[in-house]
């Protein structure tokens, strides 16, 4: 019960507007009934609400204010597409990366020789052990953003040697030799990734 | 296109809105924009001002609209966005000067007797003169309660303070007019 005088005048403007609701609307009816000042000052309050609910709203900007609006969300969406760009956009700058390491790499085959799986190395340090350079497929995901498959290649250290085919994997290459449990576990990290599909051994 | 959109409740056109629907936008941008800029332009008392915050409030009702989870009435969410961008730019303005929890001293007593304050109550414009003087936190509350007829719990919403405030702020808004329409009415006597 609001039986406190003070709180029921700080109730009276919620019940002038008509919000007030429950036993709080009941307490100030029956203030109301008892007390001529507290009726008087509901008045006030009532003349109060009617001049304030009769202002009229000039000049809002209406049309004009829409217009900016959709300006700005126009500005807003095209920045968007130009953040995100389009899948198309990101297989052809995918396509690009390839044929430039293509060519690179064509180059390098034709100045240091063929090579292929089967290549054979001889260590600097002049040792006879010989280790295979080895060849891994990998799927990317079709989503996968080019930026994306270039981080991943700088992260393993690997080197794009064909790709995407007409099956749509890569050829990738280890710049450095690694042994089979360092080969396998590549191939575990990489068929882990989300952005990879599959990834083998070649 | 927007046709179908006007019988829709503002609730059904907020999820439209975070959906990207820019014809949802529009017709809430026409259902609200009038009300809110009114709000804003008595908070701020400057057109041009007012005219940005109410671009800058609709801006943010599009990109957070996503976020709207119905918890209040819609008319609580965006009177709060409206409410929260006038502050901030009353702070920046005057950031020495301005405080969201003042309340002006009453020194004077008023003079009118009880029915010689509701016959000076009548005239609008004493009254838009004297609402103008209030301070803005006050300007605020009397705005939601008397023009847009929100309720103190709604109203302690929209502004993030406890109800008691608002029945406080009222409170001594109130006050405040009676001692400002009696000097005022007084004056041209």
């Amino acid at each position: 019960m609001t039986d406190n005088p003070k709180n029921l005048e700080q109730l009276l403007p919620f019940y002038a507007n008509g919000t007030l609701e429950g036993q709080e609307k009941i307490d100030v009816e029956k203030r109301l009934e008892e007390d001529d000042d507290f009726r008087m000052e509901l008045k006030y309050l009532e003349a109060l609400h009617n001049q304030i609910q009769q202002e009229t709203v000039s000049n809002s900007p209406g049309e004009l204010g829409l217009a900016r609006l959709n300006a700005a969300l126009d500005q807003e969406n095209s920045a968007e597409i130009l953040q995100k760009p389009a899948n198309d956009n990101i297989i052809w700058r995918i396509a690009a990366i390839a044929a430039v390491v293509a060519l690179v790499l064509s180059i390098s085959v034709q100045v240091y020789g063929p090579l292929t799986k089967t290549d054979d190395y001889v260590t600097a340090s002049g040792s006879s052990a010989q280790v295979s350079q080895s060849v891994l497929q990998v799927f990317f995901n079709d989503a996968t953003p080019a930026g994306q498959i270039r981080e991943l290649l700088s992260e393993e250290k690997l080197t794009i040697i064909e790709g995407p085919t007409e099956l749509g994997f890569y050829r990738l290459a280890p710049r450095n030799v690694l042994s089979d449990e360092e080969l396998s576990a590549l191939i575990i990290r990489l068929a882990a990734l989300d952005a990879v599909e599959e990834a083998l051994k070649e | 296109m927007t046709r179908a959109y006007i019988d829709l409740s503002d609730e059904e056109l907020v999820e439209k809105i975070a959906q990207k629907d820019r014809a949802a936008f529009d017709v809430f941008y026409k259902l609200h924009e009038k009300r809110l800029y009114h709000f804003i332009q008595k908070k701020l008392n400057d057109p041009f001002e007012a005219y940005d915050i109410l671009h800058e409030v609709f801006i943010e009702i599009w990109r957070k609209a996503e976020r709207f989870e119905g918890r209040s009435k819609v008319s609580t969410w965006y009177f709060g966005i409206a409410f929260n961008k006038s502050i901030d730019r009353l702070r920046k303005k005057t950031p020495d000067q301005f405080s969201e929890d003042d309340t002006k001293e009453i020194v004077d007593e008023e003079s009118l007797s009880p029915m010689e304050m509701v016959n000076a109550t009548e005239e609008a414009s004493l009254i838009a003169k004297c609402v103008e003087m209030l301070s803005a936190a006050q300007r605020a509350v009397v705005q939601l309660a008397f023009y847009e007829d929100m309720s103190y719990p709604e109203i302690a919403k929209i502004i993030d303070r406890p109800e008691g405030t608002v029945k406080t702020r009222i409170f001594h808004a109130k006050q405040a007019l009676k001692l400002c329409i009696s000097k005022f009415s007084g004056d041209r006597k």
